[in-house]
């Protein structure tokens, strides 16, 4: 049975090959392997997504490109069900709308292969799977008759809507070169392209089968409850709750024995995770790696000031939070409010009142909140602050919005970052904080590259990669690539560097220091393993951890001075302040091996699993909290293949038939009659 | 969908072999354990073969040079299962006596070619399973050969290749064991000669560079005028004539000479 969970959390993957023997069933099948599904998911109501039947679907590969081909499909081919194959620019609400309605239509594969933009054009016109108002129902302004439903703007103005469809066909996209080529020229060219004056090939013809068959159905709430039901010792997973880590990081690492007073802390926080229509696609260039990247790298430029921050008195603490999951009705923040109100944050509350650990936060110790969203394709050149209109109608909190505002916009023109407002009658766009300000009004900001609508024409979808933000350089050599600044990292940099100054300025009241500065190595170094290749050597340090805690404890942990691994620990048995984090460090210069390195770090994770399935009795309908469930699957699998003329078969199965009768009547004659048969021989 | 070839390919190849089985072995358990002494003789020969085909690397992508050792390992263990057979004999006859006053030898004792061609089709049924039967077990699924330019008629061409394989064992067990008994060698050298013909032909269904379709009826073709051949003189050893022939068919509906 599969398992999945949500996106990048875990950063790093190595992947291993399988040799293949050969069988009959070789000659037969060609398997397709760069395949990616969609898969099915539910929220308390409805049910999204592909499925394909028990043993998959089988259909006549047909290479659809003009209207003509549609009107083959659709209406005139005679060799229906087909299994269509479209290109990149024809996949879209429409076309699979009508090749699905056809009822003519087993399955549709999709050619995804981004290194060869001739098979795969990018559409200009943007393409996104998401709804036009990503998040409407769980953010701040569900029902506003004011913000609601977008009313102002239309955040994600691309947006088709397509993740939201319950396909019930299973669609693939097809990711290799190779494969697809053998597709079109071996498979369709060679067999099914119907001839020049538009008349269909004969059999044998080349057919596709597409498995990837889900266990779940109807919604959440029943396929919660028929997983949770104990029926048999072998126990059946319908589907699990979307979902994985927030992580988590304090500067002033208050300890449960200090005081720690209300509106002391700043949160700065980013968003984890994307989503596109196919599983394990996405490559998140501008939402939300620019973002992360961003607060990641401003993080590092703090860490240096720790004890600046610390011996400053009355200076606040900034928490660093990552969510996880906010794509799906904000799973992550919902999941860290709940925590806070219940005081199980930044950890679980231990039973031991002698045990020290870190100082719980609870939403009265939030002071402000700063926010980075996308910060990769930059509207008219500047990045643009967003603020909540509703907070603006307390005095005090309008008037702290605008310092902020003032604040982080003299920083960043000093840095060379233009930054400017947006009029404080547009809405927050979807963002983390709106879960916040829910519960809490306080004085918050949302940095991002728009204005108005998203300037990313491809938000949360599978086109969102590294090229298009020019965070790719042109070496194709490993090294050179990991080390040449990238033009999207220069930007970034300086963007890290205001916001770094603006969060100490925010926290300590004082003018950034000139020493100061994100560093453009660490920033490029990320975006060019989180968007290019994740065997790179930032993340081989970071080994054995591999996610997003190692990342933050690396730059914001302390180093201890062990070079065991076995002594990287706490000395203190009651002491639950900090987590140590062993990584393997980097070469050491002219060698091989590597200086290990032991930190000492707050950085921490917690579940970023929706409270709706931890509550008992949770109301699905109350809209309180994300319902989003993934269904569980077996097997995945494209397969391409011939299939033999009915008439071909039926006359194999009667030759058979009749051999047999006859021989079954034949022998026994023979072997009734044998003694006159072989007379000469026998007894008489 | 192309169970129905499933179901055909297993009808042609083993659909007169099954036949056979059940109106001529099934009912005598002596006659099925010869049947599967003799099939696992065919398996000892296939081991044999393989090892020696596995040890020797470098010829280890031709096929020809296994196919003949093949053949000539398949002979030499049919000759030994006629020796160990031939050697049980009077342990056999006790066997088969059941009752204490039983004068009369059982007929599987006394006509020896029952026994030759059982022991000739359990050689044929073996090899003809292991020759289709991993075939056949990827057939079941939804696609047929020739994804990458096999020939179509693969399948059914195995299958009916298959058939005449079991047949043409059937038939020289019989020749084979006669030839020993009455000591003609030459039919000795005409079945291991024509074993060999036949197994050689089927190289021809290979493809090769210069022959990028495989000839199926070239090999299909004379591999069953071998058979017909074989059976003629098959029927002919087990002492079939022309008289008997007409004479099986005029009294179809006399009185039965069935003793047993």
């Amino acid at each position: 049975m599969g398992r999945k969970i949500l996106l990048f959390h875990n950063v790093i993957l190595f992947y291993v090959g399988i040799v293949i023997c050969t069988r009959t069933s070789k000659k037969i099948y060609f398997d397709v392997d760069g395949n990616s599904p969609c898969f099915r998911r539910f929220n308390a109501t409805h049910q999204i997504g592909c499925t394909s039947e028990e043993n998959g679907n089988v259909g006549v590969v047909h290479y659809v490109k003009d209207d003509s081909d549609f009107d083959w499909v659709v209406n005139n081919g005679p060799h229906h069900p087909y299994v269509v194959l479209l290109g990149s620019l024809e996949f879209n609400l429409k076309n699979v709308t009508l090749l699905k309605n056809s009822g003519r239509v087993n399955g549709i594969m999709v050619i995804h292969v981004v290194e060869n933009e001739t098979l795969t054009p990018f559409p200009e016109e943007g393409f996104s799977p998401d709804s036009s108002c990503p998040n409407d129902g769980y953010g701040l302004y569900n029902d506003d008759s004011e913000f609601g439903h977008c009313k102002t703007v239309a955040w994600n103005h691309n947006g088709t809507n397509l993740m939201y469809q319950d396909f019930n066909i299973p669609i693939f996209v097809l990711t290799n070169q190779t494969e697809v080529d053998f597709l079109i020229n071996d498979c369709y060219e060679k067999f099914n392209k119907p001839t020049e004056n538009g008349t269909a090939r004969d059999y044998p013809l080349c057919a596709a089968e597409l498995k990837d068959r889900m266990s779940g159905a109807k919604d959440s709430p029943t396929c919660m409850r028929r997983t949770n039901v104990a029926t048999n010792l072998n126990p059946d997973t319908y589907c699990d709750p979307l979902g994985d880590k927030n992580v988590a990081a304090t500067i002033k690492e208050v300890n449960s024995s200090e005081p720690y007073p209300n509106n002391s802390v700043i949160i700065a926080a980013a968003r984890l995770d994307s989503f596109s229509l196919f599983e394990n696609i996405y490559p998140s260039a501008d939402n939300h790696v620019t973002g992360i990247v961003g607060l990641l790298a401003a993080a590092e430029a703090l860490g240096k000031m720790k004890p600046a921050i610390k011996s400053k008195t009355g200076s606040k603490d900034i928490l660093f939070a990552f969510f996880n999951g906010e794509a799906f009705d904000y799973i992550g923040s919902s999941r860290m409010i709940y925590e806070m109100e219940k005081g199980d944050f930044p950890a679980k509350k231990r039973g031991n009142p002698n045990e020290l650990t870190l100082h719980k936060i609870t939403l009265d110790h939030l002071s402000h909140f700063i926010e980075v969203n996308q910060l990769g394709y930059r509207d008219k050149d500047s990045l643009w602050i967003h603020s909540d209109p509703h907070s603006r109608q307390s005095g005090n909190i309008s008037a702290e919005i605008d310092k902020m505002i003032s604040t982080i916009k003299r920083i960043s023109s000093d840095v060379g970052v233009k930054m400017d407002s947006v009029g404080s009658k547009q809405p927050l766009p979807p963002a983390s904080v709106q879960r916040f300000l829910m519960k809490k009004t306080i004085p918050s900001i949302v940095i991002t590259d728009h204005e108005g609508h998203y300037t990313n024409k491809y938000y949360n979808s599978r086109f969102d990669i590294a090229r298009e933000i020019n965070a790719t350089t042109p070496s194709s050599n490993e090294s050179d690539a990991y080390d040449i600044i990238s033009e999207q990292a220069r930007m970034l940099t300086k963007v890290s560097t205001s916001l770094a100054g603006f969060l100490f300025e925010l926290s300590t009241g004082d003018p950034p220091p000139d020493v100061l500065e994100a560093d453009v190595n660490q920033v490029n170094h990320m975006l060019h393993c989180f968007l290019v290749t994740r065997k790179c050597e930032l993340f081989r340090q970071i080994l054995p951890a591999s996610d997003m805690k190692a990342l933050g404890s690396l730059y914001l942990g302390d180093t201890v001075n062990v070079t065991e691994e076995s002594n990287c620990k706490k000395s203190d048995d009651k002491d639950f302040v900090y987590q140590y984090v062993w990584m393997q460090g980097p070469k050491v210069a002219n060698s091989t091996t590597r200086k290990g390195i032991c930190k000492k770090t707050t950085a921490n994770t917690s579940l970023a699993k929706s409270p709706a399935f931890d509550i008992t009795d949770y109301d699905w309908n109350s809209g309180k909290y994300s319902t989003w469930t993934e269904s569980s699957w077996n097997t995945i699998s494209v397969r391409i293949f011939l299939v033999p003329s009915p008439r071909m078969q039926t006359t194999i199965l009667s030759c058979g038939v009749i051999l047999l009768l006859l021989s079954l009547l034949l022998v026994y004659g023979c072997n009734k009659k044998a003694d006159i048969l072989f007379s000469k021989n026998s007894v008489y | 969908m192309t169970l129905m070839e499933f179901f055909g390919c297993s009808f042609i190849a083993f659909g007169p072999a099954f036949a056979l089985f059940i109106f001529t072995i099934s009912r005598d358990p002596l006659r099925v354990i010869v049947l599967i002494a003799s099939a696992f003789f065919w398996l000892l020969a296939l081991l044999i073969s393989s090892i020696l085909w596995y040890a020797v690397v470098p010829l280890r992508k031709e096929l020809a040079f296994g196919l003949v050792f093949s053949v000539i390992f398949q002979e030499l263990f049919r000759y030994l299962f006629y020796k160990i057979l031939r050697k049980a004999d009077d342990g056999l006859k006790k066997v088969s006596q059941t009752g204490q006053d039983m004068h009369v030898a059982p007929r599987d004792m006394t006509n020896k070619h029952i026994m030759s061609y059982v022991s000739g089709l359990g050689y044929g049924i073996m090899c003809g399973a292991f020759s289709l039967i991993n075939v056949l077990a990827d057939m079941a699924g939804p696609g047929t050969i020739g994804i990458y330019g096999d020939s179509q008629y693969f399948f059914v061409s195995s299958a009916v290749l298959t058939l005449c394989f079991i047949l043409l064992h059937t038939f020289w067990g019989v020749i084979f064991f006669d030839a020993w008994d009455q000591k003609k060698y030459y039919m000795i050298g005409v079945v291991v000669a024509s074993h060999m013909l036949v197994s050689c032909l089927t190289l021809l269904n290979q493809r090769t560079e210069s022959r990028p379709d495989p000839v199926y009826l070239a090999s299909i073709i004379p591999a069953y005028i071998v058979m017909f051949v074989m059976g003629f003189l098959a029927f002919v050893t087990a002492g079939g004539t022309y008289d008997n022939l007409k004479r099986s068919f005029t009294c179809l509906s006399s009185r039965k000479y069935e003793i047993d």
